[in-house]
């Protein structure tokens, strides 16, 4: 052994170094696995009975005889009966209550009440490389168990967690099944880089998605740089540490079996008119109408009588003698009451959208001995999709076990797997955001013609429906994830121990998409497939010491880690197979593209910490990290990250003792350095580009501007923080402030457009997050019967670019626009800027609606105004008295007019406001347990606060563009209505939005063209997340069949929002039309759920 | 003992594994081509010849016809109207389409750089190396010739960047003169480095002449350049026209590939074959399905959703895009009617365009296509694949007229400009031998010849006819430079030491 021991130390580290060095270390834990020594004494006999404070006899205690593995556990009543030896100690223990160690001395029954475990001080706390007691933390790490999200029917645990963690935003970014939220720590840290936290799931460094939610112990945010600077370089944005259930020692098998089933649907969709309502108020629009011929009469138009039986649209006039055909309503045409207009009203929403089930299984075990604990579980989870097209399922599987060999040496291994498959739309924008604009008018499937019985087409090849897109596309994603991990602990000399492990964590992603030949759009029968697979290879080892000498405590611990990461990607792409029957490439008959590339990253970091704490009452801890990447050059690829805390236990000094109503109070402080190496691999090197052709030619092309320098961006944080407990520690309050700059950011500098590349990564510039972070745990009632529990967070943060480089321009601005004022000064805005916070929305602002025909007739004089039809300089639109749209274009009533930023009586691009910002700036949630009995009520509220989002959802809507083709949102009612149908506000004065005019482009004034504060909305929003109620079987009505508990849960998720945000989910937020913008509705379940103990 | 001995073995290795470890950071990406890999073997700089070809050909894929096309009046009045009014209308502002002269400085970047690294490395033939920094001079000169006469005063930048820490990282406007002479020497360079060859998609003696003869003849006639600039483009036209490479099309048809009915392909297999082929062409950018296809030749397809079901693809050319592209009426009505004296039809016609009314629906809609182009019709998909022509053998004629009339010679000129007006016409109808007629002719069969081959700004320029050409700019002679370009904002903002261009 060692020989073998010095050749691996000579040998250099290969791919399986780690991989066999944990092979080695299993070989050696199995070799002594039954080589524990056991040993006997005289014996007495004690019996006796063991319950809860309300009197509940307790099944399942352990009893053990302190430092041996020996012991019983009581009976289903509570009763126990051990023999032992004289003068030992007994320890009673039981899951959610605090051990008790009772000495045997002379007695012969010994009744225990075992005391609920009290989680605020004594809880424990998983930090970096290792754990700590709650009471003795100086930094800033908010915690939550995993219970908080045991009734919620959730798919992903991000779900679960919105709302519940101070200092952390969890947000949804897409609604699409399985889609996992995003988090954000303090807001992030970063301008241009990635603002993801790192996220450890026992260490394995990964997504959360994949992950059981019933799998989750426990979630710890390391929000400061104190606690997260022992991650150094991945830690600028906070890190999230996943803790999965595991086995405590000496406790019987428990296996849980949970499911839920739940019926969900769509909300928060647009109002739309009627399509008798939309019928009427576009015939009496349209008539006015340069194309109104074409609008009004031809056959292809929403609105137009002179659709016929084959058309994609409903609308047509009942010819003579003709029976009204099935599924269709009557109306007379308000242009000629002599003729009647059929039509069908279809809900293209709930068509699209209709309820869905979602069903959610997992069977869990654990339990252990002295010897062996283990926690294992498999779960399944299937939502079949509100959405056409879209569905979602899970299976996953995870298996932990602690392994104690020998005394002193303990292995552990962790292995997780998990399989989603989903069907998404390929592009909401296209299929979800648009499709919905289709009109009512339209049929869902052809009627008549050539091709009866299809899904209706869409306004053009980009802009379809779901119904349209999930008849003809296909596509299904799968990806399997695989987590495994082994460490070794081992105590070296009494208070030194050795930690190594190895661990292997496997991402692979396959997708697939074919688009079936259409008679509209494309018959290229388009099919695609890609394969990526990354793997992160992990080797860390640690040593850790601590010891206690009298009042005086230290800690010291000192490692160091290895990462590997790998990445490969394949992807292929052929056209026109001869049929829709085979989906795969092998149809294809002319391939498109074949592609595959890698990509491999390392890091090494050396870290370290000491702790020191005089009599727990003050105490400190410093941390360091150093780190060195592979996407740093030579020379500037080492970054060092420190960090520094201290606390102090205020309520256990002398003159605090007599203040009775405060039980603890506790002072932090913490200041320290984390980085950022969020860059691209190769972005330090620059790189040439090699997948563009020329004239058949291999051709190279300059892709990224070599940046030698390019080095860590860096992350400055301050932390003052207080922990109070007060009126019994009924009352726990947490609140930080914090304070971070962020230097030498990792962004895309714009270069001018003369150097042949548009912007190079580089270091530069520095930006400030500061707020603050507060968490309140209540016990507001405890009786016998009745509990009432709350928790409450509330986070501010807020952000300032306080340094850009230097580059000649007001601000160091990067981007943006200049606009000339009248008196030759400039106004700068847009983009980037110092002084300025980031996301900052822009746009005209609406000075009023024009009420009179004199004020119309005005605008026109004074040349102000817009129509795009000359460049967007000229005054007016079509004229609405005079029904003309040749000649001198004029506004009229009922228009816009915009506020004129440089006076120069031209109204465009120049012309912007600042309207908004997209970032929240709080958010925070509250959760209200009520316990009655055998009843526990949970519900959950969060809200985000402080941001507008740019609706251009709805202002698409309006313009009703597409040839008048799309519905029109209920909005419309508040607009101007010039004939005084009944469809808007006749008094141009109170009116909410221009007229209304459909065609809004091409048409009108283009009111609706550019954006404006009318669409800019407040994207406030409360959200009723979580309503919860739990029945729980009682115990001696489950006795007889041998299970230990069985509940019932009947839960409500995403039951509503109270924003003024119209027509989508608030909380996806930001500028709504963009290709990139999600739009999949939110989606609300009601469930149903059992869960059962045995 | 023995189980504690091995593991502190196996806990000391693994804390002794980082020191060795460290040479991992060192990675060599697999799949990028990074820096430390380019200008290393011969290879590279063929490639990277290409890259700029590809990289022009993007970049440009719309501004060739804004630049070269859209200014002259003659287009505009498609299905939909919005694309590049201020062009079209010559009410440029900033940000107008075309503003921003980034594809031509990316494009200059990399013949920089070729020019920068040419003798990094050891070349196995003087010809190879010669044949590629003559395409470097050949694409800056091209570049810059574009940049001088849309701008004016610009940048003058010659080394090629490869770093943040250049000094001319953010440069000024420099005066058009030193533009210009940095032209005429890189087409000198040019032309002496590269001697023989007929390549149709980079640069070739006779495309370089091309080039020598449009410069010379724009230093003739807008930088008084006076004979020696005349007969120095005469020279290099004469070279091109002695080039046997190169053959006058006897069909105007065959030239592009089209046939009248556009349900066909109209491009045949044979034809397809032969487009990189067509030795009317003489520098032309490749299109192809499996490469490029996004020029402005898409927006010349009217889109499905407009087209008249009876008429979709016959002989209207059906596209996925909304036509922006077209000819205006008036132009329409010059083309068909104001033909020149003795000439009946221009076989170019039912090639160029369509114009048409039809009744649908009971209204009489009217149809302006432009159907020379108009690709291949493939899977119910239309490909715009026709290559683009930047010089043809046809120009090369004209361009000898318009040299020979300056010149005083005017049977010369005739007997060229009579080479094109033959073969669309079947007569050679141009006799009279007055100088301005001759001009005015030359000027008239450029805009019958060259639809959508962005010459007509240019050459109205050259002949100094725009404010008599273009009825948007009759009567502004006197705008501050009118005829110039202003700067997009893009090249501004990043930028401070950029000015607009004056009178924008």
């Amino acid at each position: 052994m060692k020989n073998l021991g010095e050749k691996r130390k000579k040998r250099k580290p290969g791919k399986s170094a780690g991989t066999s060095r944990f092979l080695m270390a299993l070989c050696c834990v199995i070799q002594f696995l039954f080589s524990l020594s056991v040993y006997g004494q005289r014996t007495v006999t004690v019996s006796g009975t063991v319950s809860d404070p309300d009197g509940q006899y307790l099944p399942g205690v352990n009893i053990l005889k302190k430092g041996t593995t020996q012991g019983t556990i009581t009976d289903t009543e509570g009763n126990y009966r051990i023999e032992v030896p004289e003068n030992t100690t007994l320890v009673f223990s039981f899951i959610g209550f605090n051990t008790q160690e009772v000495p045997v001395k002379d007695q012969s029954v010994i009744n225990i009440t075992l005391a609920v475990e009290d989680h605020s001080l004594s809880d424990v706390i998983v930090v970096g490389y290792g754990t700590q007691s709650k009471r003795t933390v100086t930094s800033a790490i908010s915690k939550v168990s995993g219970d908080v999200m045991e009734n919620a029917s959730l798919s992903t645990a991000g779900e679960g967690l919105k709302g519940k963690i101070s200092g952390v935003r969890v947000y949804t970014t897409n609604n699409t099944p399985g889609a996992e939220v995003s988090f954000r720590v303090r807001d992030g840290s970063s301008l241009g880089m990635d603002n993801n936290p790192l996220v450890l799931v026992d260490g394995i460094e990964r997504t959360i998605a994949g992950i059981n939610p019933n799998d989750i112990a426990s979630v710890e945010v390391l929000k400061d740089a104190a606690s997260s600077a022992i991650y150094g370089s991945r830690a600028s944005n906070g890190v999230i540490l996943i803790t999965t259930k595991r086995g405590a020692a000496d406790t019987a098998p428990q296996i849980t079996f949970n499911s839920s089933w739940s019926l969900e649907s769509a909300i928060g969709f647009m109002d739309y008119l009627s399509a008798e309502e939309a019928i009427t108020l576009e015939r009496n629009r349209q008539q006015y109408n340069p194309n109104a011929s074409k609008l009004l009469y031809a056959n292809g138009y929403a609105y137009s009588t002179g659709n016929t039986s084959d058309s994609h649209f409903s609308t047509r006039y009942l010819e003579a003698g003709e029976v009204v055909p099935n599924g269709y309503k009557t109306m007379t045409d308000p242009l000629n009451t002599e003729k009647t207009i059929i039509f069908q009203d279809n809900d293209w929403v709930e068509k699209c959208f209709p309820d869905a089930l979602w069903q959610n299984y997992d069977l869990s075990i654990s339990g252990g001995t002295q010897a062996i604990t283990y926690a294992a579980s498999i779960g399944y989870n299937d939502d079949s999709g509100v959405g056409l097209g879209t569905s979602y399922d899970r299976f996953t599987a995870r298996a932990n076990a602690d392994v104690r060999v020998t005394k002193k040496l303990k292995f552990s291994a962790n292995m997780d797997f998990s399989q989603s498959n989903s069907d998404e739309f390929s592009n909401q924008y296209q299929i979800i955001t648009r499709g919905m604009m289709t009109a009512s008018t339209q049929k869902f499937n052809y009627d008549d013609g050539a091709y009866e019985g299809t899904p209706t087409k869409g306004m053009n090849s980009s802009s379809i429906n779901p119904l349209f897109y999930s008849h003809y596309a296909t596509n299904a994603n799968r990806i399997d994830r695989t987590g495994l991990n082994g460490i070794l602990n081992y105590d070296i000399v009494d208070g030194l121990k050795a930690n190594v492990s190895a661990s292997l964590y496997t991402d692979h992603y396959r997708a697939e998409s074919f688009r079936k030949a259409d008679p509209f759009y494309t018959q290229a029968r388009n099919a695609t497939a890609n394969v990526t697979e990354t793997q992160r290879k992990k080797f860390e080892a640690y040593l850790n010491y601590d010891k206690t000498f009298k009042d005086h405590s230290i800690g010291a611990m000192t490692g160091y880690s290895y990462q590997q990461y790998n990445y490969f990607y394949f992807y292929g792409a052929v056209s026109g197979a001869a049929s829709d029957k085979i989906e795969t490439l092998n149809s294809g008959s002319t391939y498109t593209n074949v592609t595959s590339s890698k990509n491999n990253d390392v890091m090494i970091g050396f870290f370290g910490r000491v702790n020191y704490d005089y009599k727990k009452k003050y105490m400190m801890t410093f941390t360091f990290r150093q780190d060195a990447t592979s996407r740093f050059l030579k020379g500037s690829r080492w970054g060092f990250f420190p960090g520094a805390s201290a606390g102090w236990m205020v309520s256990d000094e002398n003159f605090m003792k007599n203040i009775s109503q405060i039980n603890n109070l506790k002072f932090r402080i913490s200041y320290g350095k984390t980085g950022n190496n969020a860059v691209g691999y190769t972005d330090a090197l620059g790189t040439y580009g090699i997948t563009t052709k020329y004239n058949g030619g291999t051709s190279i092309a300059t892709s990224t501007m070599p940046n030698g320098s390019l080095t860590w961006e860096s992350t400055k944080q301050l932390d003052l923080g207080i922990d109070l407990g007060v009126l019994k520690k009924r009352v726990q309050l947490s609140f930080d402030y914090f304070n971070k700059y962020t230097d030498d950011m990792l962004t895309a500098l714009t270069l001018p457009n003369t150097t042949g590349y548009g912007s190079v990564t580089t270091n530069y510039g520095k930006i400030r997050f500061y707020g603050w972070d507060l968490e309140i745990n209540t016990t507001n009632i405890d009786t016998k019967d009745f509990k009432w529990t709350s928790k409450f967070t509330w986070n501010n943060v807020k952000n300032k670019v306080v340094k850009l480089p230097d580059n000649g321009r007001e601000n160091n601005r990067i981007g943006g626009y200049t606009t000339t004022m009248a008196d030759g000064t400039s106004v700068e805005w847009g983009g980037t800027a110092e002084g300025e916070t980031l996301d900052r929305i822009y746009g005209q602002v609406i000075d009023h609606i024009i009420t009179t025909q004199d004020e119309a007739a005005l605008w026109g004089q004074l040349t102000k105004g817009y129509t795009y039809q000359d460049n967007g300089v000229t005054n007016g639109g079509w004229d609405w008295t005079t029904q003309t749209r040749k000649g001198n274009y004029t506004k009229a009533v009922g228009d816009y007019t915009f506020k004129d930023l440089d006076g120069n009586n031209i109204i465009d691009g120049k012309d912007y406001y600042l309207l908004g910002n997209t970032r929240p700036t709080d958010y925070g949630g509250m959760g209200n347990a009520f316990t009655y009995k055998n009843l526990t009520l949970d519900i959950y509220v969060d809200w985000t606060l402080g941001h507008a989002i740019r609706n251009t959802w709805l202002q698409r809507n309006i313009r009703n563009f597409f040839d008048s083709n799309t519905t029109i949102p209920a909005e419309v009612k508040k607009a101007y209505d010039p004939e005084g149908n009944g469809y808007g506000i006749a008094d141009a004065s109170k009116a909410k939005y221009a007229r209304f005019g459909g065609n809004d482009a091409d048409e009108l004034n283009n009111n609706y063209r550019d954006p404006s504060n009318t669409f800019v909305q407040k994207g406030d929003f409360l959200c009723i997340r979580d309503i919860s109620l739990q029945y729980d079987v009682p115990k001696d009505l489950l006795k007889r069949y041998n299970f230990s508990a069985l509940s019932f849960i009947l839960s409500g998720h995403n039951l509503g929002y109270i924003t003024d945000v119209i027509g989508l989910s608030p909380e996806v937020g930001g500028n709504v039309y963009a290709s990139d913008y999600n739009t999949y509705p939110t989606i609300r379940r009601f469930s149903l759920g059992l869960r059962l103990t045995f | 003992m023995k189980i504690k001995l091995h593991i502190t073995i196996l806990i000391a290795v693994a804390f002794l594994l980082p020191t060795a470890c460290l040479d991992d950071l060192d990675i060599v990406q697999p799949s990028t081509f990074t820096s430390n890999s380019m200008w290393q073997e011969e290879g590279d700089f063929t490639s990277i010849v290409n890259g700029m070809y590809a990289i022009f050909r993007s970049g440009t894929a719309d501004n060739l016809n804004i630049w070269g096309d859209l200014r002259s009046g003659c287009y505009g009045d498609a299905i939909l109207n919005s694309y590049a009014n201020a062009v079209r209308n010559n009410v440029l502002v900033e940000d107008s389409e075309g503003t921003n002269w980034q594809p031509l400085y990316t494009t200059i970047n990399y013949a920089n750089l070729i020019l920068k690294h040419i003798d990094d490395i050891a070349w196995s033939k003087e010809t190879t190396r010669n044949e590629i920094v003559a395409n470097a001079y050949f694409m800056r000169a091209w570049c810059y010739f574009q940049i001088v006469r849309l701008w004016g005063n610009a940048p003058l930048l010659t080394a090629g960047f490869e770093s943040t820490d250049y000094d001319l990282m953010y440069p000024s406007r420099g005066p058009a003169a030193d533009i210009y002479t940095l032209v005429e020497s890189d087409i000198t360079a040019a032309g002496s480095l590269l001697t023989s060859g007929t390549s149709r998609h980079q640069a070739s003696p006779a495309a370089i002449n091309m080039l020598k003869a449009e410069f010379y003849l724009w230093k003739a006639k807008q930088l008084s350049g006076g004979t020696d600039a005349l007969n120095a483009a005469k020279t290099a036209i004469d070279a091109v026209l002695n080039n046997t490479g190169y053959t006058f099309a006897s069909d105007y048809a065959a030239l592009f590939g089209c046939s009248t009915n556009s349900n066909k392909p109209t491009l045949s297999a044979s034809q397809l074959e032969t487009k990189e082929t067509n030795t009317e062409f003489i520098w032309s950018i490749p299109y192809s399905q499996t490469e490029y296809t996004g020029s402005y030749l898409a927006y010349i397809g009217v889109n499905i959703a407009n087209a008249l079901d009876n008429l979709e693809n016959n002989p209207v050319p059906i596209g996925t895009h909304a036509q922006y592209l077209s000819l205006t009426r008036n132009f329409v009505t010059w083309l068909g009617n104001e033909l020149p004296d003795g000439v009946t039809v221009d076989k170019r016609h039912a090639i160029n365009w369509l114009y048409m009314t039809s009744a649908e629906n009971g209204n009489l809609d009217e149809i302006r296509v432009i159907r020379k182009f108009s690709g291949e019709w493939t899977n119910s998909t239309r490909y715009f694949t026709n290559d683009i022509p930047m010089y043809r053998l046809a120009e090369a004629y004209l361009l000898k007229a318009e040299a020979e009339n300056a010149l005083g010679n005017a049977s010369g000129a005739l007997t060229y400009l009579n080479k094109v007006a033959y073969r669309a016409y079947g007569v050679s109808c141009y006799t009279n031998t007055v100088k301005t007629e001759i001009d005015e002719a030359i000027v008239d069969e450029y805009l019958r010849e060259f639809i959508l081959e962005n010459k007509f700004w240019w050459v109205f320029r050259r002949f100094g006819v725009c404010f008599d050409r273009v009825a948007a700019l009759a009567g502004e002679e006197n705008t501050t430079n009118i005829l110039l370009w202003p700067i997009a904002s893009a090249c501004r903002t990043t930028n401070p030491n950029i000015e607009q261009t004056e009178g924008y």
